[in-house]
């Protein structure tokens, strides 16, 4: 899996590549870890390069949008593959996070 | 073995290496001896002969003085007879080396009235003797001595001859010719000659010593030999007529070099003595030749000798050599083979084998002292995999017994309600690891009402089956028949937020069923909604939840649902470990794949429906790895007053 | 019978040696003593006073002898060829007879002039003559332009002095019809009218003497060189072979109709002819071949 983290004007703009399971979810959250303290940072979260998630990969996402959220930011996915999406909606987590189509949406959504 | 042939090897390169170094250093030394010998035996038959030479001409040259003196007193005075004898007797008797002395006069000119005078002055014993040499029998102007110096206007020396008054004593005759003035123009007056004897210069040229077989020969201006160690050979064979009586075409060639007064080096092969040298030079006045004849055999007898000497020490160096080199070997490399016994040893578990003793040899020590390390590393590493080996037996054994707790929570004898014919129900539980986070469960609650969930905690493993038993004691616990499925679940959902740093959650289905009414209350918090069969309805599925599993929000508001069953309905429970198996090439079962199992195996009993689902799923993932707990529930319900078959 | 060979010893004589040594004139019933002639005295002249009974000699010289009036005969003609010669060295560029002209000839002090003399009259040269008493030396040193040798004697001497043949230009009076025999035997007529059958013998022994030479060259060349050890003579091996070669060329009648020991009389014609040519003849007896040549007696022994 691939991660790459970039400071954009909006805030932060995160693009996964691949898949987040249990052999490497350690690995996800790792990466990503440094963002539980960002204050007040708007977080892009770009899943269209992500094949697949377990519900380890799934319990990072919570813990992301919870730490942020005690941090005063927010956390938006947008561009999910359509099988991830099926996830989330069956999990209902599909309620719990901001999901939006693409990046431009999730930019100018609120 | 081995040794011996790796020690073999090296001996035989060594030596071989010797062999040719040796070779070569012997050839070298060999052909530079050679040069060396060359060089000096020419450069000494070169001195032998110039000095030789240089002996001869100190007698010669005044020899040759005498008769040029005695031309000009002749050219200058007038003598009487008895003054020219008395001259010449005192000439012959001043001059040791002159064995006789002459003055032979041209026809008439010593006086009118005698045609020819010739007085002559001679050794005999003691004394000297005098005559005149003319007589009719003794025409001496046709003699050699005579006419050759006269018609040739210049001095010449007589080849040798025997000397018959003397006692046959070789000798040779040096003439010189005198002039007279005779009106104004210079007249051929006669010719003043000496006779030297032979003896002294055949004894300077025999006294030329080379080794055994070398000698020194004087040929005359014709070639004839005047001195020779095979006296035969004097003044009976001209160097020619021996050229041809051993058909040696070279030797004629060297005589013609001689004669002709160069100095030279040539290589001949003389059948008596084998290949020699031979240098000539010229004797200047006389223009006789000296050769020096040096022998190949003994020049290099020498050199030969010492090549026996050298390669018979060689054969006995290389015979010690060969031995000291074994030896030296075989001590070194001997450590070898027992590194190699010490090393099978290790190998087979000995880890404390006895290195062999290795003293200063630095290769050798390196050895050692690599397989010391070995050793010892060996050692640490075993210990430390047996240490993690049991560490990881122990932690293996209490996740065994962990399983077997797991296990025992869950129910898992089948048919679980023999006395319950409203319904047939099948449960299984696969883990991905020895403890896993499905779940699931079913208990009556009531006569009338059974409770059932179906659970999957997020992650797999220990972590995982902690939840899932704190999860599933919770259901029970809170479970009883004043709840509500959405108050059970808001229940275990408030109580697992709390304490949950860790943000695991559970996904979870709880369902309560009538079995008299056939109406099923549930609460699907996050899970895969379970599949309904009808008898006359193709498979379909509960809609998906918009609640989130529990867990994650500590206020969240659960909602009941409710659903009536018809008889012969089923349930299909599962979690996401039978829609996400994958198979080699992580493509997912998919739920089009589950409804079509289970659309073709409805009206099975639960146990079968449960076992055909499995088995669509087995041969999906055909032996790759599961990488999910699979967990499946069917729920059959039968209603009251049907057929007892569950 | 005292024979005396008209020259030092040497291969020259060889079959002589032989017959005495393989008692060939014992067989003849004849007791033969070789006694040589020396350079002072002829053997011609030995024969004229007696002192030897048979000679061999020069053809030219005994009938210069015969026309002074000294009453020998020959008995028997070994030599059927010249032998006679002229050399000059290449480098003098001497190599046709018109070249010779003016030119120095080195010849012996003993005589043998004749036919050198009857050359120069019949190609219109002439020449120097210096006399020369025995070596080849003053040739040699290039006192003289040309030199008269013997092909079985000098021509050899000359190479074994050092000379090459291909240095020397050869004028052999045989190729130039003088081809004169030279070496026979000869008595007085008297001796051979009152002992006809000894000389008879005496030439019979000698041919068989040359015969066997001539098959046994080893051995003829031993006893020559016993000969001249015994006489003091410088000799070696190689030069008395050559000679003996020769001479035994010489004595093959080669071209000529005549038998071994025969004198051809066209060959005493021809010399008679140079002999006028080259001498003075005035007051000199004439004679004929018969008169010359006697031998008819065989031996019958």
């Amino acid at each position: 899996m691939k991660i790459t983290i970039d400071r954009t004007d909006e805030g932060f703009l995160v693009v996964l590549n691949g898949r987040v399971d249990t052999t490497n979810y350690n690995e996800f959250e790792n990466s990503i870890a440094h963002l539980y303290n960002e204050k007040g940072a708007a977080i892009y979260l770009d899943c269209s390069g992500l094949d697949y998630i377990s519900s380890s990969g799934l319990r990072i996402f919570l813990t992301l949008q919870k730490k942020v959220k005690v941090q005063g930011g927010m956390l938006k996915i947008f561009a999910m593959q359509p099988q991830i999406k099926e996830i989330f909606d069956i999990s209902g987590f599909s309620s719990i996070f901001s999901i939006y189509p693409d990046y431009e949406t999730a930019k100018h959504a609120g | 073995m081995n040794r011996n042939r790796l020690s073999f090897k090296i001996i035989v390169r060594v030596l071989l290496f010797c062999f040719i170094l040796g070779g070569s250093i012997f050839t070298i030394y060999y052909l530079f001896a050679r040069k060396t010998i060359e060089r000096e035996s020419r450069e000494n038959a070169i001195h032998l002969a110039e000095s030789a030479v240089y002996k001869i001409e100190e007698i010669i040259n005044p020899a040759e003085m005498i008769p040029n003196n005695l031309a000009w007193i002749m050219e200058t005075n007038t003598l009487s007879r008895d003054s020219i004898y008395a001259f010449l007797k005192q000439l012959v008797r001043n001059n040791e080396s002159v064995f006789a002395g002459a003055i032979a006069f041209e026809p008439h000119m010593f006086s009118e009235e005698e045609y020819a005078f010739a007085p002559y002055a001679y050794r005999s014993g003691e004394e000297i003797r005098s005559r005149d040499l003319w007589s009719p029998a003794y025409n001496y102007f046709i003699m050699d001595w005579y006419q050759i110096p006269a018609l040739l206007k210049k001095p010449y020396w007589s080849e040798p001859y025997y000397d018959e008054g003397g006692g046959g004593v070789l000798m040779t005759t040096y003439s010189a010719p005198f002039y007279r003035n005779i009106n104004n123009s210079r007249v051929l007056a006669g010719i003043i000659t000496i006779d030297i004897s032979l003896e002294w210069l055949t004894e300077i040229v025999n006294s030329v010593k080379i080794f055994d077989t070398g000698y020194a020969f004087l040929i005359s201006g014709n070639g004839v030999y005047v001195t020779h160690p095979n006296a035969s050979h004097i003044m009976n064979q001209t160097i020619f007529t021996y050229a041809k009586e051993i058909d040696e075409p070279k030797i004629r060639e060297i005589g013609r070099d001689m004669i002709s007064g160069r100095s030279k080096f040539s290589n001949v092969d003389l059948k008596e003595i084998g290949k020699v040298w031979i240098y000539h030079t010229k004797i200047p006045s006389s223009k006789w030749s000296l050769g020096v004849v040096y022998p190949h055999r003994e020049m290099y007898a020498g050199l030969r000798n010492l090549n026996i000497m050298i390669f018979m020490l060689s054969t006995v160096a290389l015979v010690l050599l060969t031995i000291a080199t074994i030896r030296i070997i075989n001590r070194q490399i001997g450590p070898l083979s027992k590194f190699a016994r010490a090393a099978r040893s290790i190998a087979g578990g000995d880890f404390d084998t006895e290195l062999p003793a290795v003293d200063e040899n630095h290769e050798m020590k390196e050895l050692h002292d690599s397989f010391r390390f070995m050793q010892e590393e060996l050692t640490k590493y075993i210990a430390d995999l047996k240490e993690t080996t049991s560490a990881k037996e122990k932690i293996e054994s209490e996740l065994r017994i962990a399983r077997g707790i797991q296990t025992d929570m869950i129910p898992h004898i089948f048919p679980p309600f023999p006395n319950l014919p409203e319904i047939g129900l099948y449960a299984s539980l696969e883990s991905a690891m020895e403890v896993g986070g499905d779940l699931y469960d079913f208990f009556p609650i009531d006569d009338d009402h059974l409770c059932f969930a179906i659970g999957d905690v997020s992650g797999k493993g220990v972590p995982a089956s902690l939840f899932m038993a704190v999860t599933i004691t919770l259901i029970r616990s809170m479970s009883d028949k004043n709840r509500s499925c959405a108050q059970i679940v808001e229940s275990v959902n408030k109580t697992l937020t709390i304490n949950n740093e860790s943000n695991m959650f559970v996904t979870l289905f709880v369902g309560i069923l009538n079995l008299r009414t056939g109406e099923l209350q549930y609460c699907n918090a996050g899970h895969n909604p379970p599949v309904l069969l009808n008898r006359n309805q193709e498979p379909r599925m509960f809609s998906n939840t918009k609640a989130i599993p529990v867990g994650i929000f500590e206020v969240f508001d659960y909602r009941d649902e409710t659903v009536v069953l018809d008889k012969s309905d089923q349930i299909f429970l599962y979690t996401d470990g039978v829609t996400e198996a994958e198979d080699a090439d992580k493509n997912l079962f998919g739920e089009a794949a589950l409804i079509k199992s289970l659309s073709e195996n409805r009206d099975k009993s639960s146990k079968e429906l449960t076992d055909r689902v499995k088995q669509s799923v087995k041969e999906f993932v055909n032996g790759h790895t599961q990488s999910d707990d699979i967990t499946m529930m069917c729920i059959t319900y039968w209603g009251k007053n049907e057929n007892k078959i569950k | 019978m005292v024979f005396t060979p008209h020259w030092i010893p040497q291969a020259q004589f060889a079959g002589y040696y032989v017959a005495l040594d393989q008692g060939f004139y014992k067989d003849e019933g004849l007791d033969v003593d070789i006694v040589h002639a020396t350079a002072n005295i002829a053997s011609l002249d030995l024969l004229k006073n007696g002192e030897a009974d048979v000679v061999s000699s020069f053809m030219l010289d005994a009938m210069e002898q015969r026309a002074k009036g000294v009453p020998l005969v020959n008995i028997g003609q070994l030599s059927q060829h010249s032998a006679l010669m002229m050399v000059t060295k290449k480098k003098s560029g001497i190599d046709t007879p018109q070249k010779l002209h003016n030119k120095k000839l080195g010849i012996w002090s003993s005589g043998f002039e004749d036919v050198p003399l009857a050359f120069m009259q019949e190609h219109g040269i002439r020449m120097d003559l210096i006399r020369i008493l025995q070596t080849v030396n003053l040739f040699l040193v290039d006192g003289v332009d040309a030199l008269m040798v013997m092909y079985y004697n000098e021509y050899d001497q000359i190479n074994n002095c050092g000379i090459d043949e291909d240095e020397l230009n050869t004028f052999f009076f045989s190729d130039y019809n003088l081809d004169i025999p030279e070496d026979g035997i000869y008595c007085l007529e008297d001796s051979l009218n009152s002992k006809g059958d000894a000389y008879a013998g005496f030439l019979k022994a000698t041919l068989r003497g040359w015969e066997y030479a001539s098959q046994h060259r080893e051995y003829a060349l031993d006893l020559v060189i016993g000969e001249m050890d015994r006489a003091h003579l410088p000799n070696n091996r190689v030069h008395q072979r050559w000679m003996l070669e020769k001479v035994l060329e010489m004595m093959n009648p080669g071209k000529k109709k005549v038998t071994k020991g025969q004198l051809l009389k066209s060959d005493f014609d021809r010399a008679m002819e140079v002999f006028r040519m080259a001498k003075e003849t005035q007051g000199l007896q004439t004679f004929g071949f018969e008169q010359f040549y006697q031998l008819r007696a065989e031996s019958k022994k």
